[in-house]
């Protein structure tokens, strides 16, 4: 494909000092994100997918490596310079009681992404939230709210709702369901799902459930010790894993079918 | 709904002391506004005869001091000087706590090591060493007694933001900000600063509450304006008729230990009311 | 012997709720029994009561809330749940537990083979140096490696799996007769997950110790659970062995559940992509008449939004519902 990826990242490394010395949670890692794709980035904690989302996302400045939007490059830039891009690529983050300002009403929260980069008259941002609440599946008269009358749920919506009112190309999702009912979950993943072809915006989704991940991913790259061990089309994957560390990880997921033998990792005989 | 209902109960309980603290401190400031309509001569001007015990002289509900003075009235112009003082000292120091907090919080690193320095150095000095140097060299007026106790509040208050910053800093939703684009100053003072301001809402009262105690000392040791009359004053110049007649330094003593439990009253109560541990505390 | 027909850990119509609050019932009676050598599983989301069945067992209730009904037996024995003296020899001697956050549940400023010796201090009386061989031993038990230099490590330098075996340890230390795991794994890596799971049935056979499980994850439920106790608002919804409650749930609130987990072995039916509950679970507070799931029931009746259904046993399938998803191969009502 001679076509510029939306997204280009390019032997990212990041590294930081911490009491006990230098550490080294990103090595390396390289992958294309194309226009309307859905990339997962799968790995357990401490494997760097959360480094790498800091560094995609400017909050952390990456040691060495490349990083391009359309082919602009925004690796190096200082957040002044970053300022430009920052509506292309917006993001949710996990926690959807820490993530929103406790003393902003709602439709406060939802505009000001519109106030910041001075989008529209004020008459078409008000109309815009409005809209955007409704695609989120939000009440409209529920604007004048404050976050923490709202269920962990609703707060997700609120924080989607303020990543994507400025119509980003890419959403950089940082484990938006993990700390979700699984009921409220799946209202989360569908909403995520059906706003992809309606905004046709693309997602690089960090996780760490493969199983999630597979329903709802075109691609998947598993992430191991800082570095991509294994990238390929999220259900070619699960069927057929190459890496080491991708067999360990789905060997250990049990999935909820009793009429299946359960998971290696599962049967006692395996000690 | 149950935690409303609970957190309701709980203030209702608690606020009393709160309420109390809010009429003294109404009290006082009703006799700072009075004053001059009450006593509309001077209270250094001598109204009856010297050391008159309250009730005794019509004249003096509260007697006279040695002089003949109505101590009365210098309660009530006390007041305003013990008000006036508090608050505008700590307002200043309010402003300039609260930028060196934020930017020191927010930017971490070298910027926060300096002003924390700085800060340091401030603390380490005895406060009212410090106040009473202050003074020394720009000289005794109201003005400077601002000036120096403000000199002497502001390290506390720029600790206490520092910490507040340094923790909400780390909030997801100030990243969230941060990948808006926000600009810092925006982000410090529309995101961060109201939702780092109770803590400093109560510590400002107990301020107010230390810099009218420090400002009676000061009044007291003869650093204070010459030209107004302070409780400090009062006390200062009453300590000679100690055994005679003690009532010339026990009142305006009163209105000092009454005007700073108000205030640490109100600074409990707003304390539970802002706490953001006991107001989230929910049920199940 | 005649204890298969004692339950380990019987719990009979407990109800709890928020002090000086009217209506604000968080559990709304609960029954439930664990067999020896059982594994029950109890499930549900956030706010269903789970974890406070957990804590009313063993005493330790948080401030605010009170127990107004329901009794707890112990083998057949009424359990002192009210009485934290003598409740403090029956935790971790006769019922061990397990917490989400193992770092939360160890002091960070003593050596975790210190902190497991304290519990066995607390009820057992060995010598000095049986009590700590002891440690080692149990250290081993739950398969770490170099128990002696585990023994004398500060809990910040083990990983949360090492922390969580180390829990274990404490929690089986006197030999509980039951062990109450709340999302034991909910913390942890998959692969780690999967470990700590086999580790606790490998206890269970080695010792018959009774697990309770309590869990949100279904998939775990699956490939470890004996029985499932499902919970929805307060209220035991459903309960059945493992393979039925699998293959063929009876509650809507269980089929959703079902349905909602991504299972990538299983396709996903009515053109979304997960099968989502819609709504959310009600306040405590709500004073609903009814089933507490009535409002986000496909199924829901009249009858429904009225009354509280009963909890109807048929072969061994309990469900509370009056108009459960038919078994597979029975025609719909």
């Amino acid at each position: 494909m001679s076509m510029t990826p939306l997204l280009r990242v390019r032997d990212l490394h990041c590294s930081f000092r911490v009491n006990s010395g230098m550490i080294h949670p990103v090595r390396g890692v390289s992958f294309d994100l194309q226009r309307g794709e859905t990339l997962a980035l799968v790995g357990e904690s401490g494997c760097g997918k959360t480094t790498l989302a800091r560094a995609l996302l400017g909050l952390q400045p990456p040691s060495a490596g490349s990083i391009q939007i359309e082919g602009n490059e925004i690796a190096g830039l200082n957040r002044v310079d970053l300022r430009r891009f920052r509506p292309q690529m917006q993001c949710v983050f996990q926690d959807p009681f820490s993530s929103l300002n406790p003393r902003k009403r709602v439709e406060t929260l939802i505009r000001e992404p519109l106030d910041v980069h001075q989008k529209f008259a004020p008459e078409e941002r008000r109309r815009r939230v409005h809209l955007m609440m409704e695609k989120v599946g939000l009440p409209a008269d529920w604007g004048r709210r404050f976050p923490h009358e709202f269920s962990g749920g609703q707060r997700q919506r609120i924080g989607i709702a303020r990543a994507l009112i400025l119509q980003p190309d890419i959403l950089i999702c940082d484990e938006p369901v993990s700390a979700l009912d699984v009921s409220v979950q799946a209202q989360i993943i569908n909403l995520l799902y059906d706003l992809k072809s309606d905004l046709g915006v693309s997602y690089l989704f960090i996780s760490h459930d493969l199983t999630l991940v597979e329903t709802f991913a075109d691609r998947v790259a598993m992430m191991f010790e800082g570095q991509i061990v294994e990238t390929g089309p999220a259900r070619e994957v699960w069927c057929n894993p190459q890496h080491a560390f991708t067999r360990r990880m789905i060997d250990a997921i049990p999935v909820p079918d009793v009429t299946r033998p359960a998971p290696p990792a599962f049967r006692l005989e395996a000690d | 709904m149950t935690g409303r209902v609970f957190r309701g109960l709980r203030a209702a309980g608690r606020n009393w002391t709160m309420s109390l603290g809010l009429l003294l401190l109404s009290g006082v400031a009703l006799m700072a506004l009075t004053a001059s309509l009450l006593f509309p001569l001077s209270p250094y001007d001598m109204i009856g005869p010297p050391l008159q015990w309250p009730g005794q002289f019509d004249g003096a509900v509260l007697g006279t001091d040695a002089l003949g003075r109505d101590i009365a009235a210098g309660i009530f112009y006390g007041a305003r000087i013990s008000l006036l003082v508090g608050f505008a000292s700590v307002a200043c120091a309010l402003v300039f706590g609260v930028l060196i907090g934020a930017f020191a919080g927010y930017y971490g690193g070298w910027v926060d090591t300096v002003l924390m320095r700085v800060t340091e150095l401030f603390q380490t000095i005895p406060q009212f060493m410090l106040a009473i140097v202050v003074v020394a060299i720009l000289g005794a007026s109201i003005g400077n007694t601002i000036v120096a106790l403000a000199v002497v509040s502001w390290p506390a208050i720029a600790r206490l933001v520092r910490g507040e910053f340094m923790v909400i800093r780390q909030r997801a939703y100030v990243q969230g900000c941060i990948v808006l684009g926000m600009s810092d100053l925006r982000i410090m003072f529309v995101q961060i600063l109201p939702n780092a301001i109770s803590g400093v809402t109560v510590m400002s009262t107990i301020l107010i509450a230390t810099a009218i105690l420090m400002e009676s000392a000061l009044s007291f040791l003869g650093f204070g304006d010459p030209n107004v009359i302070t409780w400090g004053t009062m006390i200062g110049m009453g300590r000679g008729n100690l055994r005679d007649a003690w009532y010339i330094i026990t009142i305006p003593g009163l209105a000092l230990l009454l005007t700073a439990l108000a205030l640490n009253l109100v600074g409990d109560g707003l304390n539970d009311l802002l706490n953001p541990r006991l107001r989230k505390r929910k049920a199940g | 012997m005649s204890t298969r027909d004692v339950p380990l850990l019987e719990i009979e119509d407990l109800r709890i709720r928020v002090r000086n609050t009217p209506g604000a019932e968080i559990l709304r009676g609960v029954s439930l029994r664990l067999w020896p050598g059982e594994t029950l599983a109890v499930v549900g989301e956030s706010g269903c009561g789970k974890s406070m069945t957990s804590l009313a067992v063993m005493g330790l209730l948080p401030e605010g809330l009170e127990r107004t009904a329901g009794t707890v037996r112990l083998t057949g024995t009424p359990v002192p749940i009210g009485d934290n003296r003598a409740m403090r020899r029956i935790r971790a001697a006769r019922i061990g537990m397990v917490f989400q956050e193992p770092m939360a549940a160890l002091d960070p400023l003593f050596p975790v083979g210190r902190q497991v010796l304290e519990v066995l201090n607390e009820h057992q009386r060995l010598g000095r140096r049986a009590a700590w061989a002891r440690v080692i031993e149990l250290l081993g038990l739950v398969d770490l490696p170099d128990p002696e230099r585990i023994a004398r490590s500060y809990p910040h330098r083990l990983s949360g799996g090492q922390l969580q075996r180390v829990v274990i340890a404490m929690a089986i230390a006197c030999s509980p007769e039951v062990l109450i795991a709340d999302e034991p794994t909910t913390a942890l890596d998959v692969t780690v997950q999967a470990q700590i799971i086999r580790l606790l049935k490998k206890l269970q056979r080695r010792t018959g110790v009774g697990i309770v499980l309590i869990t949100h994850n279904l998939g775990l439920v699956a490939h470890s659970a004996d029985r499932v106790m499902v919970m929805y608002a307060g209220r035991k919804v459903e309960e059945a062995d493992t393979y039925s409650l699998f293959t063929a749930p009876r509650h809507p609130y269980t089929r959703g559940l079902l349905d909602a987990t991504p299972n990538p072995e299983r396709q996903a039916t009515g053109g979304r992509l997960l099968n989502e509950i819609p709504g959310i679970v009600p306040s405590i507070t709500d004073p609903m008449p009814g089933c507490r799931f009535a409002p986000r029931c496909v199924r829901r009746t009249e009858a429904c939004r009225a009354r509280v259904p009963d909890f109807t046993v048929v072969a061994g399938h309990g469900v509370a519902c009056f108009d459960p998803v038919p078994r597979p191969g029975e025609v719909a009502a």
